[in-house]
């Protein structure tokens, strides 16, 4: 254990966008937080809100969960039903006491890896101001 | 004395005499007259013993889950056992053919212990008028507000009657627009607060599974939440949280309000407001006037090419 | 127990540089179940993939991780190598930390313990991975094509020019389509059966192409490779065997009834085909107006037959055919005369449609190619053409632009002045969009040499006024209110999708836009292909198109389909949905969030499950977040998977 805490984030991403530019924000050697890490799903629409949780009970400080933007699914409507799931999952997690930050949903494109890295960078900064997450988590 | 009983034991007798039926499910004699309990009938017999009285309280639609093998079952059904029925149908685990249903028009169950708490004795009656209930003890008839004898599912009640029957015992009462004023309360206070607020009731989960087994909409063969891959047999709060988020996740648009989980719930859990939590954002996102009663596609069955994004408008709302 | 192997890939300085790769190995060796860890250089060289072979076969490995380059990279690669040393090529697992890790972080510490990380997460990802092996599906060689237009011809002459024999229905008489019913084409003024007359005899001769005319598609099960098609013959009530087509029956017909093919400017007889080249040269009776058929008595037809071909107890008869592709080439209306009270259209004979004038131009029209205006037979001296007449009009539900009004529009008013010559044809629109080789220059000489107005604007009104029809309009250019005296109106009605195709596409289970075009699979990059693997689309059943578009649509589908057949067994990738039927209910919730149309319930002794079909699954994985029970399994990225890289990401 490092002395300076780091804040940990659980990405969910789908694997024709968003790993795609996560791959591009690598290829352009876009530096951000080694905070993220991903894991590779066919489509968001894969993401079973549960591993959401599960991620903040092992002990993730944040999650995000992204796919492709709206009409460019490439199942043409994993992430349309992902946008339902989540408009409901995102309120609820906040109505059980979650800080909205930690909580994210992102549209990013294969040609978006800027979009990525900025969206990690959010994540950490905001994460950092907020401090480890403890809620919903098991005791360690 | 009681002709809606009347009424019910002759209907339920000639069902199972005609053998349209095989069995009616009803309320029959508990331990205590405050106490009925889910009752089986499978003969006239059987039938001459079904109790109607405001002290019928739990759900039935639940049973059918078990009781329509054997064939076609009769039961009498308030607005909750509808939906719950609906449930069910919608969810291909009972045929709405192999269901009787006797409509009623429940004006709300009397909560034995509530009317215990407030007469300070044993109860051995109740009425309901409008917005007094009159209960019978030994010393007399003791009136209280409605509000603060009736169940609580029963408070929040917007289906007196189910949508559909085979025959009605009584004239059907409309159903109302549910409220959501347990969940609005909760909203505003800041996400510590609301942490706060759920960490002290999910402390208490048994994981007794007594709100799975009895809700309506937790009718799966098989269980996520049995498999340790899932859920371990360990029952800190973490595992309380995943245990209530996920089921009530699943419900969500399934959910049919009967509030039988949180009446079942033996630490008095208030469950219901995780569910109409999602039964809230369901309308308001969605635009579903009436989340809690089945719809033709489900709201997490299908999609719209122009729906919001909750969590960018979520915070306003919240 | 496990017997994992991890390989940590230096990528030269790429990885190395950021990543303390011998450390990654290191803490690779203290995770259960790794029973061997190594780096090196570049793994994905030759010699790289030999020390993996190597170490499958010496360690007896039962998972791999390459711990390199994303997944999009090189996972064929090591999956390939993985199988020919032995061990099932699914159970190799990419850990990237190259593009996701040392290419994006500088600080060695971070980015050391992240692609640790990374590595532990893949290593419980692999220990929970099944062999699979790729879904094989056999390959009907034989496609289907639906619409025997221009397109749907095309498509079929390729696909049999290579060798596959096709089978073309037809829901008319004959061969030809739209295109049948044109004059001339743009922008070479090429008579329309000039070109489309060889190109249909070509496919009623093709010994690879059989034509089912007069028949439509009924039902459509399996997927590709191997479709069952269902095709209804409906009845001719005249058997097309025995006729010799000398269309005596015709000629002799009692019953004249107005054509549906001259656009009603024409009449036709009960018995007949639509036009004399029609191909197949057979003649249908038309049951509704056969005066056989609705009294009993005449049977003209079955006497004056030499061969006894006319058969008044003809059924539909229904026969199956397998098919490994089909084609969908179905073509295009015009918005019906109803939807146009403000232009008097369908009130005023004089007001009609654009077909309608392509009909009058034809040489085998009902005015033998003589433009007279339907009322009186009168030639008009002056000529109103009204473009976008429903399509880029949200108000009559076409928001879009039909595309092809334009171009014949030029093209009719350039043909009018051709045979009036001192005719005056006045072209009201909203923009001109010319985009197409030689279509602007087509468009300019219809205005330099042909002397066609174009007024900028919308018409509000026409209405009758002594033996002609005043056209109330403005030219938005000039800001004037224009009005025109004209002998005849011609509406460039909006294209839109056959009524029959909403069906078809059911029958399909093809996704359709709002208006009912057919949905490609995607609009950039797989446009001839739809969302169900081997149906692909060609023409204006996916959106209004012209000829030269249509054929080139329909060209690339055939491609497409001879691509598919020139294997002799599809193979798919194996990770696709399957349902564990002990801890399915059968609530079917995954069913209607299936993109595809995989899921349908199969009924066990005592209840009903889901099960899917494997052949038209993607593994997209939509039904899998949806099963409460986690009955529905995504191969390769099942729960139990996820959420044990969940745990370990989280370490």
């Amino acid at each position: 254990m490092s002395l300076t805490w780091e804040p940990r984030i659980v990405g969910f991403a789908c694997r024709w966008c968003t790993y795609a530019g996560a791959d591009l924000a690598g290829t352009s050697r876009l530096e951000y937080p080694a905070a993220i890490r991903l894991i590779r799903v066919p489509c968001s629409g894969r993401v079973n809100p549960s591993f959401v949780l599960r991620a903040f009970q092992r002990g993730a400080d944040g999650v995000l969960v992204a796919g492709c933007h709206p009409g460019d699914c490439h199942y043409t409507s994993g992430n349309l039903f992902t946008r339902r799931r989540y408009s409901l999952v995102k309120r609820f997690l906040e109505y059980l006491g979650m800080e909205p930050e930690r909580f994210r949903v992102e549209w990013i494109s294969a040609a978006e890896g800027h979009r990525f890295a900025q969206v990690v960078r959010e994540m950490t900064a905001d994460l950092r101001r907020l401090g480890p997450n403890r809620k919903m988590r098991e005791e360690t | 004395m009681n002709e809606r009983q009347a009424k019910l034991r002759s209907i339920a007798g000639s069902l199972l005499a005609e053998g349209r039926v095989s069995l009616f499910i009803g309320f029959g004699p508990g331990l205590e007259p405050s106490r009925p309990v889910p009752w089986f009938a499978k003969n006239a017999d059987e039938a001459g013993k079904l109790v109607l009285d405001p002290f019928c309280g739990p759900g039935l639609a639940r049973y059918l889950l078990d009781e329509t093998a054997a064939g076609p079952a009769g039961i009498v059904a308030r607005g909750c056992d509808g939906l719950g029925l609906e449930r069910l149908v919608a969810d291909k685990r009972v045929g709405r053919d192999q269901v009787y249903v006797v409509g009623v028009a429940c004006r709300g169950a009397v909560d034995p212990d509530k009317a215990r708490r407030l007469a300070g004795r044993p109860v051995f009656g109740a009425e309901v008028n409008g917005e007094t209930v009159a209960l019978t003890t030994a010393g007399g008839r003791l009136s209280f507000p409605r509000s603060d004898c009736l169940l609580d599912r029963c408070l929040a009640c917007a289906d007196p009657s189910p949508r559909t029957a085979d025959t009605w015992l009584e004239e059907p009462l409309p159903g109302a627009q549910r409220e959501f004023e347990g969940v609005e309360a909760l909203e505003k206070l800041g996400p510590d607060d609301r942490y706060a607020f759920w960490a002290r009731h999910l402390e208490r989960c048994l994981r007794c599974h007594a709100c799975r087994n009895a809700c309506p909409a937790c009718n799966c063969v098989a269980c996520s939440l049995d498999n340790p891959e899932w859920l371990e047999r360990t029952t800190g709060l973490a595992d309380h949280f995943m245990f209530h988020f996920t089921r009530a996740y699943h419900v969500a648009g399934r959910c049919v309000a009967c509030g039988e989980c949180q009446r079942a719930c033996p630490v008095g859990i208030p469950l219901m407001l995780l569910n109409e939590k999602f039964m809230k954002d369901i309308r308001d996102l969605f635009a579903v006037p009436d989340p809690h009663r089945p719809q033709e596609a489900e709201p997490l069955g299908h999609f719209s090419p122009d729906d919001p994004e909750g969590w960018r408008e979520g915070d306003e709302t919240l | 127990m496990p017997r994992i192997g991890v390989f940590v890939c230096w990528c030269g300085l790429n990885i190395a540089g950021t990543v303390d790769v011998e450390r990654v190995a290191e803490a690779a060796r203290a995770i259960p179940g790794v029973v061997h860890a190594e780096t090196y250089k570049y793994f994905c060289s030759e010699p790289g993939q030999n020390l993996i072979k190597q170490a499958i076969q010496e360690k007896r490995l039962s998972g791999v991780v390459v711990a390199a380059c994303s997944p999009s990279m090189h996972e064929s690669t090591f999956r390939e190598a993985a199988r020919m040393a032995g061990l099932n090529p699914y159970l190799v697992q990419i850990a990237n930390i190259r593009e996701q890790c040392s290419w994006v972080h500088t600080d060695r510490e971070e980015a050391t313990v992240k692609a640790s990380a990374i590595v532990a997460a893949m290593v419980a990802k692999v220990r929970r991975d099944e062999p699979l092996e790729p879904l094989k599906f056999p390959v009907h060689r034989k496609a289907l094509v639906i619409g025997g237009g221009i397109a749907g011809m095309q498509a079929a002459t390729d696909i049999a020019e290579a060798g596959c024999p096709v089978i073309l229905v037809e829901q008319g008489p004959n061969l030809g389509g739209r295109m049948a019913q044109l004059s001339e084409t743009f922008p070479t003024l090429d008579c329309a059966s000039c070109i489309l007359t060889p190109r249909t005899a070509e496919v009623a001769r093709h010994p690879l192409i059989e034509v089912l005319a007069y028949s439509e598609v009924r039902e459509v099960t399996g997927y590709v490779g191997d479709f069952t098609v269902k095709i209804a013959r409906k009845p001719a009530y005249v058997d097309w065997d025995k006729c010799i087509g000398c269309m005596l029956c015709q000629e002799k017909c009692p019953r004249k009834i107005p054509s549906d093919f001259e656009r009603g400017l024409g009449s036709r007889k009960a018995i007949g085909v639509n036009f004399p080249q029609a191909v197949p040269n057979r003649p249908v009776i038309d049951r509704e107006h056969c005066t056989y058929f609705e009294k009993g008595k005449c049977g003209v037809c079955a006497k004056i037959c030499p061969v006894g071909a006319v058969d008044f107890e003809q059924t539909e008869t229904v026969r199956e055919e397998k098919v490994g592709a089909i084609v969908v080439a179905t073509g295009f209306d015009v918005l019906p005369r109803e939807a146009f009270g403000e232009y008097g259209y369908g009130k005023y004979p004089d007001v009609i449609d654009s077909l309608a004038f392509e009909r009058l131009n034809s040489s085998s029209g009902p005015t033998d190619g003589v433009i007279r205006r339907p009322s009186d037979g009168k030639i008009p001296r002056e000529v109103v053409f009204i473009q976008c007449v429903g399509s880029r009009d949200p108000d009559k539900g076409k928001p879009y632009c039909s595309k092809i009004c334009c171009m014949y529009t030029a093209k009719h008013a350039m043909l009018y002045r051709h045979k009036v010559p001192d005719g005056q044809a006045y072209i009201f629109y909203m923009d001109v969009r010319a985009g197409g080789k030689g279509y602007e220059e087509f468009v300019q000489r219809a205005v330099e040499a042909d002397g066609a107005l174009y007024l900028r604007g919308r018409v509000a009104r026409v209405y009758p006024e002594d033996g002609r029809l005043l056209v109330k309009g403005v030219d938005t250019l000039s800001g004037q209110a224009v009005e025109i005296a004209a002998d005849l109106v011609v509406l460039a009605t909006a294209a839109v999708p056959r009524e029959e195709a909403r069906g078809l596409a059911q029958i399909l289970k093809v996704g359709t836009d709002e208006h009912g075009f057919f949905s490609e699979a995607h609009p950039k990059l797989r446009p001839v292909e739809t969302m169900t693997r081997g149906i692909f689309l060609a023409g204006s059943v996916q959106a209004p198109r012209d000829i030269s578009e249509s054929v080139a649509q329909a060209s690339g589908a055939a491609a497409k389909v001879l691509a598919l057949f020139s294997r002799d067994e599809l193979a798919a990738d194996p990770l696709v949905a399957a349902v564990d039927e002990s801890r399915c209910s059968g609530c079917l919730a995954c069913q209607p969030i299936c993109p595809y149309h995989a899921i349908e319930p199969k009924a066990l002794k005592d209840r009903q499950v889901a099960s899917v079909n494997a052949g038209l699954c993607q593994g997209c994985g939509a039904c899998a977040a949806a099963c409460r029970s986690g009955a529905m399994k995504l191969k390769g990225f099942t729960d139990e998977q996820i959420l044990a890289e969940v745990g370990t990401l989280c370490l």
